[in-house]
């Protein structure tokens, strides 16, 4: 019985972990080639690292001011909390070694941002995404 | 009256919304800081010869410019006003200000003011905001020699280089110079005093002016990113070289080099959402050659500390830290019987705080050390003999736009 009840335990746990995580999906608009980027891709690019494209073309991050979508992104892309996210750029601001990304108030201001800005990359949760934008799959 | 004015603003600034105070100016950014603290100590003076008797002098103030002038072009520039102890005294510096070609990922170009890559945090360490404590540890971030360290001018390249599955690896050089500040407080506090008494000799000589003749500084950083995602390994060094130029009395002129002939720090940071860890090792060779002609003295110099901050989940915005911190002035005698007096051989300092961000631009701090010995160079704050265990205390807010 006790294994049953544990077993049931950890089968939810990581269904809400895995499906809580499955919610943010990466964007960019509909004319760039790219459709795939890896992980640590992504990660260098919201950490200002990366800032082109392979085909040497401008990349352009844009994050959200919405902060339950940002921490979402932020800790399942990098790791790291929203505060985290955030301090990393101020640090960088404030010592004059990079500028943070634009950032944008929500999903809808997203799509529009990211679907006329050639080059763009960013976050949106899963429900919003609609034909204005490609989604870009992880691998 | 200065620290009333400091406090007068800052309780302004708090009160007015942030939406206020951000600056936008097209592709110009202007963004600032200012912090104020509180600090007390027993026992011993620390960083303030006031701070037994409680000071408020602990306060920085900073404008931070930055302008993309094209997609690879972007200037900045930071204006600094401090007040730590006799230090700063609120005298408004150029705290950085350079110029930066980045010309792909891996090679980009800086020249002007560079904050120096010393371990991971010396280029940030005047932003309070950006740290759980109030110090930086004190073992590498040494506040008494903040100015021997923090900025120089000159230039230098750095650069992010990816090794595909392996992570990433980010680099800093710099090549210039730092000049030294002769208002700052260890270059007074050995004037009109004779030299034995900060440099465990037995120079006979008492100085009354003290100049810096910098020759050249050359810094450089490694920072490995492997895959692990929130852990970074680091590697910096630094050496910075000049003379002193001394008059005694009788207007006899004097040479002294006090270098910092190698200066290096091993680093390891780990953060994710639950937790951070922050660990680092240096050695500093010093080299003091007093007066020209003589040998050189050596005098290896080792420290580290162990940091760890623990955001509390059950309440956002609060967090927790607990700092363990060493240094000793002689690697090779970790007892201080090499030191006059002995207690500035080494100091152990076991801190706990806590940090609570009322949002991203509010902050207060607490925090309280514990102490073991009085290094580095607490005898330049303390006239009488020194206590070998001592503590303070420190309280702190900032507020960033």
């Amino acid at each position: 019985m006790n294994q049953r009840v544990l077993f049931i335990l950890v089968f939810l746990l990581l269904v809400f972990s895995s499906s809580s995580l499955a919610e943010i999906v990466l964007i960019t608009d509909l004319e760039n080639p790219v459709s795939e980027i890896s992980t640590l891709d992504a990660k260098n690019i919201f950490l200002g690292k990366r800032r082109s494209w392979a085909d040497g073309s401008m990349l352009i991050p844009v994050t959200q001011v919405d902060r339950a979508a940002t921490d979402q992104f932020s800790r399942k892309y990098l790791n790291m909390s929203v505060a985290q996210y955030n301090l990393y750029w101020r640090q960088m601001l404030f010592t004059g070694t990079g500028l943070p990304p634009l950032a944008v108030a929500d999903d809808a201001a997203m799509k529009k941002m990211v679907a006329t800005k050639l080059g763009a990359i960013g976050y949106i949760s899963a429900s919003s995404l609609d034909a204005t934008v490609k989604k870009l799959e992880i691998r | 009256m200065r620290v009333l004015l400091v406090l007068l603003l800052a309780l302004l600034l708090c009160l007015i919304p942030v939406s206020l105070w951000a600056v936008d100016l097209g592709k110009v950014q202007v963004n600032g800081f200012l912090s104020q603290g509180y600090m007390k100590s027993q026992h011993n003076a620390f960083l303030d010869p006031g701070s037994k008797d409680g000071t408020f002098d602990i306060n920085e103030f900073g404008i931070t410019v930055n302008a993309p002038v094209s997609e690879k072009l972007r200037v900045g520039m930071q204006l600094l006003s401090r007040d730590l102890g006799e230090e700063g005294n609120n005298d408004i510096e150029l705290d950085w200000a350079f110029g930066d070609y980045r010309f792909n990922d891996w090679f980009g170009v800086r020249a002007g003011k560079v904050k120096m890559p010393i371990g991971l945090y010396n280029e940030s360490r005047d932003s309070d905001f950006l740290r759980a404590m109030a110090f930086l540890p004190q073992s590498i971030y040494d506040e008494a020699r903040r100015s021997f360290l923090v900025a120089g001018v000159g230039g230098g390249l750095y650069g992010n280089v990816a090794l595909a599955e392996a992570g990433d690896f980010d680099y800093k050089l710099f090549y210039g110079q730092i000049d030294i500040p002769t208002d700052t407080y260890l270059v007074q506090e050995s004037i009109e005093k004779p030299l034995s008494k900060h440099f465990n000799n037995n120079y006979d000589i008492t100085l009354t002016d003290l100049n810096y003749h910098p020759d050249y500084t050359f810094a450089g950083a490694l920072v490995y990113n492997p895959p692990l995602e929130g852990l970074r390994l680091g590697f910096s060094w630094f050496r910075t070289m000049g003379e002193w130029e001394a008059k005694s009395y009788g207007n006899q002129l004097l040479t002294i080099d006090a270098n910092i002939k190698s200066l290096f720090v091993v680093s390891a940071e780990y953060i994710c959402p639950d937790f951070s860890l922050h660990v680092e090792y240096m050695q500093r060779d010093n080299d003091v050659k007093i007066p020209e002609g003589t040998p050189y003295e050596t005098t290896v110099s080792e420290g580290g500390y162990l940091m760890a901050t623990y955001p509390v989940p059950q309440m956002e915005g609060l967090s927790v830290s607990a700092m363990y911190d060493v240094f000793y002035l002689d690697k090779d005698n970790h007892n201080g019987s090499s030191s006059n007096p002995k207690e500035i051989g080494w100091r152990k300092d076991l801190a706990v705080g806590v940090r609570y961000d009322f949002n991203e631009n509010w902050l207060v701090k607490a925090e309280w050390h514990t102490v073991d010995g009085a290094a580095p160079n607490m005898d330049f704050y303390n006239e009488g003999p020194l206590d070998e265990d001592w503590s303070y205390y420190i309280f702190k807010t900032s507020f960033n736009f």
